[in-house]
């Protein structure tokens, strides 16, 4: 162990300086960062979203830096003792690859991982969040950043010099853009939040981690060259090509139908009874709605969202018929958060989903015939009130280095900027409430733009109403409401129905 | 006692065979040099013996293990210098040294220091900075504090200039007097490695061409020139072992690949009964040559 550690120190020695640079440069723009705010008397709505767009971008381009600079810093980690080729000078002294290995890891994770992390917890700390913040925001740096670096290992390993390096990881980052497009519909459903339970597609998704993992492993003992792997890549790919033409069922990978996002829906606890009915309803045009509901009422201060959903119809005759899966206006968040805030035992829950069908129904008189089959991918979430703001300009709510600031009431809406250390995933409803008078109005949120770095976020929000700007009288005693809401778990809802039943036209 | 052996020894590269069924041995405490033109496959022979290549087929043992399995106990007794190995560029001389130190059991702090005052390196010196020359000594200097059992040196001369060669060459020599070290230097600079090795092996297209002690290669080399006192020489039927047998008027020359001197003059006088025959040593280079030719003709004739 004592000379794993020499060469640690060793390394340590040779890329202090440019990882010092990174992490200065990257340290620099976080704090950078943490120094933006609105002006107050700023009214122009324009000027603002082009200036917290211009900030995005630089924010963009330094975490876009940050992310290129571990993978870089991470191979010439790698590189400085090449595995692959004859030419290393470590390859004739006694020093063997699992000690060498042992090293790297050690060495790459410290400080391409560890190091930033810490450093990220001292200057968040420093900012004055709360340890759960830290705790959140430090969590999805440390797994970021420990993806980036495992792959920077694993592909260095394979290469001979820096060139084929580089060229490996512009593959494999046009990959990781690419492959969105590439993959099958089904799959994408995983890539939503992260908090939610890992479920087949994700464990699929994932599995590209420890096979890297096994190759940086195997590298350090076999010292095979990029193009032994390729070979070995090429022959599985062919295999399991073989094996999905000719023993699956393809239309389970890459169904006809398309899928889409839903935005989040209150409908009923999972545990509560199956819901009764699914009708159909056609709307203008090629439009249908699908809606059901159940009598469950929603347990307080839960909320379940729909994040993904997939399904096909057919015909009586067995006939395909493709869909596509939008979401209904009319359940918006909105509404929802203000059916969630409301007393326990209020509003019947309701999901209703929108069906495009790719040729218009309503001429054809065999749409009653029609059954659906599909599945709604749902989140529970719980909900909390993270503070509130009174209706006055420049009107702050903090805890810690948390802030939610009322920077201006202007004709467009109300202007907040937000500022929070990332962990992930949020839902965030707004909700103008006035005790005195009793009432609570959901308000609509429009993002002007945000930035986020290290796991520091900045955003300004534009609230407004669906009715007439705020007036006076509204605002006198009112205050808004943050309400966030953050996933606990995930599951899925199967809808079947033999044949579709016409309800009237209009809402359910 | 061999410290290294290699049976049938092959290697490929795609359609091209480097090394083919190479069989060697290479005696403890010799300085056995591995002779041939570039691309007669040396670096490959200790690429494959340092377990930096893998054989195609055949094997090769190294300090008795097979040279597949070398591992940290092996290498602690083995010192490698090539011109190709890549050293840490950014480490001065005396950080290269500190690193290497650690793993080495048997380090010799005065050996080091001796080595390092004898090679005149700039201790604190980046060896980015160092030239050609230097480079190589840092090299040798990392690679003998330790006292290695093998020493082994892949084209230690090329680029290096007469001086810094010869300051290369007395190094290497005056480090195998200190110990029973067995030294392996390749080289296609046949004259510098004359004055080092007691052993000689040659290769020519992956093939051994030859391997003995370098006093008895010499010793049955002989370049023969025959001066006739009348012409018309029979030059029909000479012996196999005469090699590039030409004629000048009355001057015959050959060289004699099997000399011995009872042997040669008797063969000499059955042709030419009534000639003075003179008989000179040939350096290694001049029995390079007549080999490489040798080899060129087969090639050709093939």
């Amino acid at each position: 162990m004592t000379l794993v550690w020499h060469i640690v120190r060793k390394d340590f020695r040779r890329m202090a300086v440019p990882v010092v640079g990174w992490l200065g440069a990257v340290l620099a723009a976080t704090l950078w960062l943490r120094t933006r705010r609105v002006e107050p008397g700023v009214a122009d709505l324009g000027v603002l979203t082009n200036w917290i767009r211009s900030v995005g971008v630089l924010a963009n381009f330094v975490a876009w830096i940050a992310s290129a600079g571990a993978v870089m810093l991470g191979g010439q980690w790698i590189l400085e003792d090449r595995v692959t080729g004859s030419d290393s000078f470590w390859l004739t002294r006694p020093i063997s690859g699992r000690r060498l290995l042992a090293a790297k890891v050690i060495g790459a994770f410290s400080a391409l991982v560890i190091v930033p992390s810490l450093l990220l917890l001292v200057v968040l700390a420093a900012c004055g969040f709360s340890a759960g913040e830290l705790f959140g925001a430090v969590r999805t740096h440390l797994c970021l950043l420990s993806a980036l670096v495992l792959v920077a290992l694993a592909l260095a390993s394979l290469a001979e010099n820096l060139g084929e390096f580089l060229f490996a990881a512009l593959i494999a980052g046009g990959l990781v853009f690419a492959g969105p497009h590439a993959l099958p519909p089904a799959w994408l459903a995983v890539m939503g939040p992260s908090e939610v339970v890992l479920g087949r597609e994700a464990v699929i998704l994932l599995l590209p981690f420890p096979v890297l993992a096994a190759v940086l492993v195997d590298q350090f003992f076999t010292r095979r060259s990029w193009r032994w792997w390729t070979v070995l890549t090429l022959l599985a790919a062919a295999v399991c090509g073989v094996r999905l033409v000719w023993r699956w069922d393809l239309s389970g990978v890459a169904p006809d139908v398309v899928q889409a996002w839903l935005p989040e829906a209150k409908v009923a606890d999972p545990a509560a009874k199956p819901w009764p009915e699914v009708r159909f309803s056609p709307l203008a045009g090629d439009v249908t709605r699908i809606w059901g509901e159940t009598g469950a009422r929603l347990p307080d201060g839960t909320w379940l969202a729909p994040w993904s959903s997939e399904g096909g119809a057919r015909e009586a005759d067995g006939r395909k018929i493709d869909v596509r899966l939008n979401w209904a206006p009319g359940c918006g968040e909105e509404a929802a958060v203000q059916e969630a805030l409301a007393p326990a035992g209020g509003a019947v829950a309701r999901w209703p989903l929108l069906v495009t069908w790719r040729e218009p129904l309503e001429p054809r008189p065999e749409w009653r015939t029609v059954a659906f089959s599909g599945a709604m991918r749902l989140m529970r979430l719980r909900g909390a009130v993270l503070g509130e703001v009174p209706l006055r300009d420049n009107a702050v709510v903090a805890r810690g280095a948390r802030s939610l600031r009322l920077v201006a009431m202007l004709r467009e809406g109300l202007l907040i900027e937000e500022r929070e250390a990332l962990a992930g995933p949020t839902h965030d409803y707004y909700v103008l409430v006035n005790r005195a008078r009793g009432t609570a109005q959901p308000l609509q949120m429009r993002e002007l733009g945000g930035a986020s770095l290290s796991g520091l976020g900045y955003r300004l929000r534009l609230l407004s109403t669906d009715a007439a700007p705020v007036t006076a009288v509204e605002r006198d005693g009112a205050v808004v409401v943050k309400v966030r809401f953050t996933p606990e778990g995930r599951f899925t809802r199967w809808i079947t129905t033999t044949a579709a039943a016409s309800t009237p036209e209009g809402k359910p | 006692m061999n410290i290294i052996e290699t049976q049938d020894l092959t290697r490929r590269f795609g359609k091209t065979e480097a090394l083919h069924g190479l069989t060697l041995a290479v005696p403890t405490g010799s300085v056995f040099a591995l002779l041939g033109p570039n691309g007669a496959g040396k670096t490959t022979t200790l690429k494959l013996l340092m377990n930096l290549l893998s054989p195609t087929a055949g094997s090769a043992t190294v300090l008795g293990v097979d040279s597949r399995r070398l591992g940290e106990r092996e290498f602690a007794q083995i010192g490698y210098v090539s011109e190709g190995q890549q050293l840490p560029q950014w480490m001065t001389v005396r950080q290269l040294l500190d690193y290497c130190r650690p793993f080495y059991p048997t380090w010799d702090r005065g050996l080091e220091a001796t080595l390092l005052q004898q090679f005149q390196l700039p201790e604190s010196r980046k060896l980015s900075e160092l030239s050609r020359g230097m480079l190589m000594k840092a090299a040798l200097l990392s690679s003998l504090p330790y006292r290695p059992k093998l020493l082994v040196l892949d084209e230690p001369f090329s680029g290096l200039d007469p001086l810094v060669r010869d300051e290369f060459i007395r190094g290497v020599l005056e480090v195998s007097a200190l110990g029973e070290w067995t030294v392996v230097v390749s080289s296609h600079d046949i004259e510098e490695v004359e004055r080092l090795a007691d052993h000689i092996a040659m290769l020519e297209d992956g093939r051994l061409a030859l391997s003995e002690r370098t006093e008895a290669l010499q010793a049955r080399f002989r370049r023969i020139e025959v001066t006739q006192d009348e012409g018309g020489a029979v030059l029909a039927n000479v012996p196999p072992a005469w090699r590039e047998v030409e004629q000048a008027g009355r001057l015959v020359r050959f060289v004699d690949t099997a000399y011995e001197a009872a042997a040669t003059e008797r063969l000499c006088r059955e042709r030419f009964p009534s000639a003075a025959v003179v008989a000179q040593p040939m350096s290694l280079r001049e029995i390079f040559i007549v080999l490489a030719r040798q080899a060129r003709a087969k090639r050709t004739a093939a």
